[in-house]
């Protein structure tokens, strides 16, 4: 058990908790512990730029410890974006130093009267002045701090965050980002500008836990997507997704790039150094790049990832690989997410040329790099349109209207990631479910994807043949409400969806055999009680904020508009499209997919949970609070 | 020969279930490579890595397909490792 530090930033007082074993047993640690706090300690009155909402970072019961890919942490907040649960997760190394240092929590309530900056050491925290560093960009700031603590790990915000871009991100070692829901945003609203974290200490490892590591190390490293991975990186999957209208294009228009060959794998590795590992990760699926010379020249850094290389990539119709890797490189230095910063450019540029506003600044072409460069900026510091768009999508339809909601491709304020759901449908569920808006990671749902027939058959034995059919909805209701609670239990742990996951090449057994080494004896199924327990938890916050089955919904252009795939997306780059040859034309039917997940889940109809599952799951503190 | 796509791979076939005719005295190997003269964007210069074969529920090592004999009796099940974002 470690501390949990509570920190007032209006009045500067610092008070050190000891995590109770209680709370372990029950939520593990990382995001499901930060839930609970949330829940309990941040209402519907707080709204998310009031001091009294709290900025929540959290390592996991694995973080900082030799267990395969255990890097990451969560930050959680109530979220500008969804306007209720938020959180984003990052990796790298700031959150195993921040478990180092002996902390579980740092939870921030209030607002320093000037900019401010947290320093954690070994179990202390103090707070100093940070006056010189606002207005610096992520990459100057993380540079002055570390130089000024050698050794130390640095979490912090850009300029995107100090001006409440509702989509700014918190960046720690340079490039990696917790992204999603607008945390950069929050931090910023409470004039705090970074965490640093020097520690001198170790996370002691006992005799029985390491032996759970050493056998389950190699199931991840020699697995062969880890194998895949760290040769090619995520951006792989363009190489796949183009042919199978997986890969959203033109603000979700087209499921394919109609130009083949431009942004692929192979582009990227012509930009590309090295890999990378975060701490304790033998995948290594970073990707060091640099552009040398030309109009995107770009100095070594981490990135793209799949997700940045649709969402600044097809998305946005660029072809440009240097264009793209410079906008990544942008993003991380202004601290903005990727995917947000994506979709808005991308929701701009239909949005233009369907007359929907006019801006002479820019010609919103698409692919333009001037105004995707442009705009990426004007967000950050809310000049022009970019002060509307710097507001996410769902808000700036709101504000132009003009039948723009169609094509605003969001769920519950957030962007949607780089998945088409009309193309694979539990990814459609998944995004439209996800208790922090539209996410990829809340239940990644890719037992299908991978044709996982062992976990298949141990898991969902009730499921039939059909589950395996990525293109068809049935049992996606029954996967979703595994891989959820399965993913929830990564977020807890501190450990990359990577290494569980993406492959299960790590069950949830693993990970209660790894809880009983610890201390905190649990069986697979007392794991995976956890898993359902904290979706039920941020659920209800939502159900607090008057959430239901009209949130847990996806665009109309998703629902409303076929999606054509075609048979040679080259092809349809070089002849009139209306000439190219259509291979399939996909709908999503999310209605019978969300009756079957609520119904899986003991949730009503209108997507509430039962009294009786709350109860069942050890909530019955939040019974008083159903509808 | 009955060969099923999963993931990836059945969305670019187009289809999860095939009723694929081999050529006689097939390898693993020439299957395979039948098998992309037909959907050729599942080939590796497309893809970049090789599938996961797995023939009557034994998975089947790239190295090891051409000492592999197929016929159109067995059941191929073709898988791809990657999946997500």
């Amino acid at each position: 058990m470690g501390l949990q530090g509570w920190i007032n930033l209006t009045d500067g007082t610092v008070e050190l908790k000891k995590t109770k074993e209680e709370e372990i047993k029950k939520y593990l640690g990382g995001r499901a512990l930060a839930a609970k706090v949330l829940y309990e300690n941040v209402g519907v009155e707080v709204k998310p730029y009031d001091p009294e909402n709290m900025l929540i970072f959290s390592t996991g019961a694995f973080s900082g410890t030799p267990w395969p890919s255990a890097a990451r942490y969560t930050v959680t907040a109530k979220s500008p974006a969804t306007g209720a649960y938020g959180y984003a997760n990052s990796s790298g190394h700031f959150g195993p130093e921040l478990h180092k240092a002996g902390f579980d929590l740092l939870v921030m309530q209030g607002k320093a009267a000037k900019p401010a900056y947290l320093l954690v050491e070994d179990d202390k925290i103090t707070i100093h002045d940070a006056s010189e560093l606002w207005g610096k960009d992520t990459e100057e700031t993380e540079k002055i701090l570390t130089e000024r603590y050698p050794g130390s790990k640095v979490a912090e915000i850009g300029v995107a965050g100090e001006n409440l871009v509702r989509f700014a991100a918190v960046i720690n070692d340079y490039g990696r980002a917790a992204a999603r829901t607008g945390m950069g945003a929050v931090m910023g609203s409470k004039n705090l500008k970074a965490i640093v974290v020097k520690s001198t200490k170790k996370v002691e490892i006992n005799p029985k836990f390491m032996e759970t590591i050493k056998r389950v190390t190699p199931l991840v490293k020699d697995h062969p997507a880890s194998v895949d991975y760290r040769e090619w990186g995520t951006v792989l999957l363009l190489n796949f997704k183009n042919y199978t209208g997986d890969n959203p294009a033109r603000n979700h228009q087209y499921g394919q790039m109609l130009i083949n060959g431009e942004i692929t794998a192979q582009s990227v590795k012509n930009y590309t150094i090295k890999n990378q590992g975060c701490f304790a990760c033998s995948i290594r699926c970073a990707r060091i790049t640099e552009v040398k010379d030309g109009p995107f020249k770009t100095p070594v850094q981490e990135g793209p990832e799949y997700e940045t290389s649709n969402a600044l990539g097809a998305n946005v119709w660029n072809h440009d690989t240097a264009l793209l890797i410079h906008c990544n490189y942008l993003c991380n230095k202004l601290g903005i997410d990727t995917i947000s910063a994506g979709g808005v450019i991308a929701f701009a540029m239909e949005a233009h040329e369907k007359g929907v506003f006019q801006d002479d600044k820019y010609n919103y072409n698409w692919g333009d790099s001037a105004t995707i460069i442009g705009l990426l900026n004007d967000i950050t510091n809310r000049v022009g349109v970019g002060d509307i768009l710097a507001n996410g999508v769902k808000e700036a339809s709101e504000h132009w209207g003009k039948g723009s909601d169609f094509y605003a491709m969001q769920v519950k304020g957030v962007e949607i990631p780089r998945q088409e759901g009309r193309a694979w449908k539990s990814f459609g569920l998944a995004h439209a479910t996800s208790n922090r808006g539209a996410d990829h990671l809340y239940a990644l749902p890719t037992i299908d994807g991978t044709g996982n027939k062992a976990v298949a058959d141990r898991y969902l034995s009730e499921c039939g043949p059909e589950l395996m059919d990525p293109t068809n909805e049935a049992y996606n209701g029954t996967m979703t409400r595994f891989t959820e609670a399965c993913n929830c239990l990564a977020d807890a742990l501190g450990i990359c969806k990577f290494a569980f996951t993406e492959t299960f090449a790590i069950l949830p057994e693993d990970l209660a055999e790894g809880m009983t080494a610890l201390g905190y004896e649990m069986n697979e199924e007392d794991i995976l009680n956890v898993g359902r327990r904290v979706v039920n938890l941020e659920r209800m916050y939502n159900i607090r904020h008057g959430m239901s089955r009209k949130d847990d919904t996806m665009p109309r252009r998703s629902l409303e508009e076929p999606l054509y795939v075609f048979k040679n997306p080259e092809d349809a780059g070089i002849i009139p499209i209306e000439e190219a040859e259509i291979a399939k034309v996909l709908t999503l039917n999310l209605d019978v997919m969300l009756d079957e997940y609520y119904e899986k889940g003991q949730w009503t109809a209108a997507g509430i949970p039962t009294a009786a599952r709350l109860e069942q799951l050890g909530l019955g503190f939040c019974v008083k609070d159903l509808p | 020969m009955q060969i099923t796509f999963y993931g990836f791979l059945q969305m670019i076939v187009g289809e999860m279930h095939v009723d694929f005719p081999l050529v006689e005295s097939s390898n693993l190997a020439t299957a395979w490579e039948q098998i992309i003269a037909v959907y050729p964007k599942l080939s590796q210069k497309e893809l970049l890595i090789p599938p996961r074969l797995v023939v009557n529920n034994h998975f089947i090592a790239p190295e090891d397909w051409h000492k592999t004999s197929i016929t159109n009796t067995d059941y191929l099940e073709v898988f791809t490792t990657v999946a997500s974002g």
